[in-house]
């Protein structure tokens, strides 16, 4: 039995769930597998047998990903489990851009005392007044698991939706709302919405997407959301426009010195996936992905390897390998296979940056050497020998 | 051509559906019709000339109703016209209550001024992380416009939804979810229900109808709101269940001294129907409504006389006729109107408590004088010729 250390608390659920297959283990020196939350690892020495790393959880920046890869321990992130979070925080910020709830809650907090608060309230919540979600259009950039879910919800509230992904998956097309318009064009958003959100990773390509001439082309009185990653949005041009008042409202999740000094800016203190459901859907996720890698080699939600999915093992045995993605691998790992006398009855090969994985299901007698020849080959970091076992 | 007089501000979407047979005028006196929103008109003398009172709203608590009654003045709101704009503050009302945003933003503010903000926030953020709605099971007490909206809404977010409301019509049940369930019994609601929303107008019969027991008898840290009125809610008792955490949050459209002190009280100054688009839609309605009764006589949504609707005006002319319910009222206004040998082609009486409507649709011009004559009858309020 496998032994997971938890860095951690996490989830009941997520506890039974994980020590149905697995056995505790104190430390992580004697773990075979770890999991966890926003603890820092970077300072942290790393077993060398640690096969995995699975973040309850999207960001890894707490997790040292190059070492990790060069000894070969494969981490895993839990993309989705926090969808539902987003999206009625989402749905939040929507409505609380439409009318002033915020100032006008405050202003009762600020009343509290007055004996004719309500009949001032009747003058007073002129200033709180705004409009409604229902008939105006949603942008929505990026149709991932929260994207998706953001959109129907959009829909359902009444609202005609805009969807942009170049790079839109079938599951996520699958999950769509017929009426959710696809557009090919950013500009289709931003000439269109009076909502606009966006749910996309921060990569090179998506950092500072929505910056001054994105802005710029954006409806006069647009309202901006942002609970996806800072990095996405050009602060600076923002703040300008909000200034101008050409951006009626940024409704943002992330603090920083520039988001809390802008004006009509509603800056959340960072509570997108802040949901006990969030917490145990990405334990329960995390201990998933755990199960698949240590019982089947399969990858599904890395993100330092290529996710390889050849299902349960169907064979005598199944080979992960842990490699640079350089020319010639797949060809040394079949030659040494062939020299073994075993045959390959099934591979899959996935790369990720500058890494992949191999998945190779072979049969025929089984030699310890195997696993040392290829380990041995150059830009290997780990390989690993899974047995059939009865499904 | 008819006058008609706005005491408050009234969106021109919606005067501007008057029609080519009217015009507004600043002179009250002159108005056959008056459209008000939130103005007070228990101290205003009526004119002779006043026929309806248009309130671009719901709540009808600043019109003197018995006395306009009195007068054959028919008042009429517009339920329904905000529906959209409460269902929304609804859902804002639940979001805002399963995470502290609120408590999130005002931390944020309180700490503009530090460089690591970001990184604080990380640390701060635990005190404001909450639960989602979806999974959860909301109870909606009362499926009007806004119960049924309220119901469909919490559908679409992933909610269980229970509904209750021993009068749904068939308009509004026709609206609802197939899934959302009705229940015939508030006990169902208190027993199950994680968020329960109420949506009832506030009457003799349901005034504190959430009381001490009602509480008590709800899950332990159930979230409570209350966009209709604050007098369906015995407020002390709920303050109580505050303290305890029996209640953990209530979420309440309406600022007074006793909410303002509530512990774990979100409290917002009576923005339920403060959108632009309702105050459109309101004005629209009432509008229509106006137009409707003047040319017509037709009444819909009136809150002191019944409904009456023959649709256009197909016949010479019609007779509105507004009288006590009493015996004996159309015997004498149908034999009034046969004795000049017109033809009743078309013909309404209803009451609404003490009042009665009386819609005549004749086959030939009745002379002036019989109208006169029968205004003049005991227990008739007033009699309107309304010609093409």
């Amino acid at each position: 039995m496998y032994a997971v250390h938890c860095m951690n608390n996490i989830s009941p659920a997520g506890l039974e769930k994980l020590y149905q297959s697995f056995s505790p283990a104190k430390q992580l020196a004697d773990a075979d597998a770890a999991i966890v939350r926003s603890a820092n690892m970077h300072e942290i020495e790393l077993p060398s047998g640690l096969l995995a790393i699975a973040r309850a959880g999207a960001g890894v920046n707490n997790i040292p990903l190059e070492r990790c890869s060069e000894q070969g321990t494969v981490v895993f992130n839990t993309p989705g489990a926090n969808a539902n979070a987003v999206k009625e925080l989402v749905v939040a910020g929507m409505l609380l851009a439409s009318r002033d709830v915020i100032g006008s809650a405050e202003w009762v907090s600020s009343n509290a005392d007055d004996e004719n608060v309500a009949k001032d309230a009747e003058k007073a919540k002129n200033q709180f007044g705004g409009t409604e979600i229902a008939g105006k259009t949603l942008g929505v950039i990026g149709l991932g698991a929260i994207g998706a879910m953001v959109a129907n919800a959009g829909r359902r509230l009444g609202m005609h939706v805009l969807g942009f992904d170049p790079y839109l998956s079938t599951m996520a097309a699958l999950s769509l709302d017929h009426h959710v318009h696809y557009v090919r064009r950013l500009a289709d958003i931003l000439e269109n919405a009076d909502y606009i959100t966006i749910h996309v990773p921060a990569n090179d390509s998506t950092r500072g997407m929505i910056g001054r001439d994105q802005i710029a082309q954006a409806k006069d009185g647009v309202v901006f959301l942002n609970f996806a990653r800072d990095a996405l949005v050009d602060e600076q041009a923002m703040a300008r426009a909000l200034e101008s008042g050409h951006v009626a409202r940024y409704v943002t999740d992330f603090a920083n010195p520039t988001t809390t000094h802008m004006k009509n800016a509603l800056v959340f203190s960072h509570l997108g996936a802040s949901t006990k459901e969030a917490e145990a859907n990405c334990a329960a996720m995390a201990v998933d992905e755990l199960q698949e890698y240590l019982l089947e080699g399969n990858i599904i939600n890395s993100v330092n390897f290529g996710d390889v999915d050849l299902g349960p093992i169907q064979t005598d045995e199944r080979i992960v390998v842990l490699h640079r993605n350089i020319p010639n691998m797949i060809g040394q790992f079949s030659s040494i296979l062939a020299e073994t006398g075993l045959n390959i009855e099934n591979m899959a090969n996935k790369r990720r940056g500058d890494n992949a994985t191999t998945l190779i299901e072979t049969s025929g007698p089984w030699d310890d050497n195997v696993l040392d020849r290829i380990s041995a080959v150059e830009g290997v970091f780990r390989a690993r020998m899974i047995p059939g076992h009865e499904l | 051509m008819y006058q008609v007089h706005c005491l408050n501000n009234i969106a021109k979407v919606g005067t501007d559906r008057l029609g080519p047979n009217f015009a507004l005028t600043d002179d009250i006196d002159a108005a056959q019709a008056i459209m008000v929103r939130s103005a007070s008109l228990h101290e205003t003398e009526f004119s002779p000339n006043l026929l309806a009172i248009g309130r671009a709203g719901a709540g009808v608590n600043n019109i003197p109703l018995e006395r306009c009654a009195e007068r054959g003045v028919v008042v009429f709101n517009t339920p329904g016209a905000n529906a959209n704009g409460v269902k929304e503050m609804v859902i804002a009302g639940m979001l805002l209550a399963a995470r502290d945003i609120v408590g999130g933003i005002e931390w944020v503010d309180e700490n503009s001024d530090d460089p690591n903000v970001g990184k604080a926030a990380e640390k701060a953020k635990k005190d404001f992380a909450g639960t989602e709605l979806a999974g959860k099971n909301l109870g909606v007490i009362g499926l009007g416009a806004i119960g049924a909206m309220v119901a469909n809404a919490g559908r679409s977010l992933g909610m269980h939804v229970y509904g209750y409301d021993p009068y749904l019509s068939v308009k509004y049940a026709w609206s609802l979810d197939r899934h959302v369930r009705h229940v015939s019994n508030l006990s169902e609601i208190w027993a199950n229900c994680d968020y329960i929303t109420i949506h009832v107008p506030a009457t003799a019969k349901t005034k504190g109808m959430i009381g001490r027991d009602e509480i008590a008898a709800m899950k332990d840290g159930v979230v409570f709101l209350n966009y209709a009125r604050d007098a369906l809610v015995d407020e002390i008792a709920m303050s109580a269940a505050l303290q305890t955490g029996h209640v953990r949050r209530y979420m309440t459209d309406f600022a007074n001294s006793v909410t303002t002190q509530m512990k774990h009280a979100v409290v917002t100054p009576h923005l339920g129907a403060s959108t632009k688009e309702a105050e459109d839609n309101c004005a629209i309605m009432a509008a229509d409504e106006l137009r409707d009764y003047l040319e017509c006589g037709n009444i819909s949504n009136s809150v002191n006389y019944p409904e009456a609707d023959m649709g256009p005006i197909e016949g010479a002319m019609r007779l509105a006729i507004f009288h006590e319910n009493v015996p004996n009222m159309i015997g004498q206004i149908t034999s009034a109107v046969s004795n000049q040998g017109v033809n009743i082609e078309n013909m309404i009486d209803r009451s609404r408590g003490d009042y009665a409507y009386c819609l005549l649709e004749l086959g030939s011009d009745l002379d002036d004088s019989v109208v006169e004559q029968l205004s003049k009858v005991d227990g008739i309020y007033r009699v309107r010729a309304i010609r093409k």
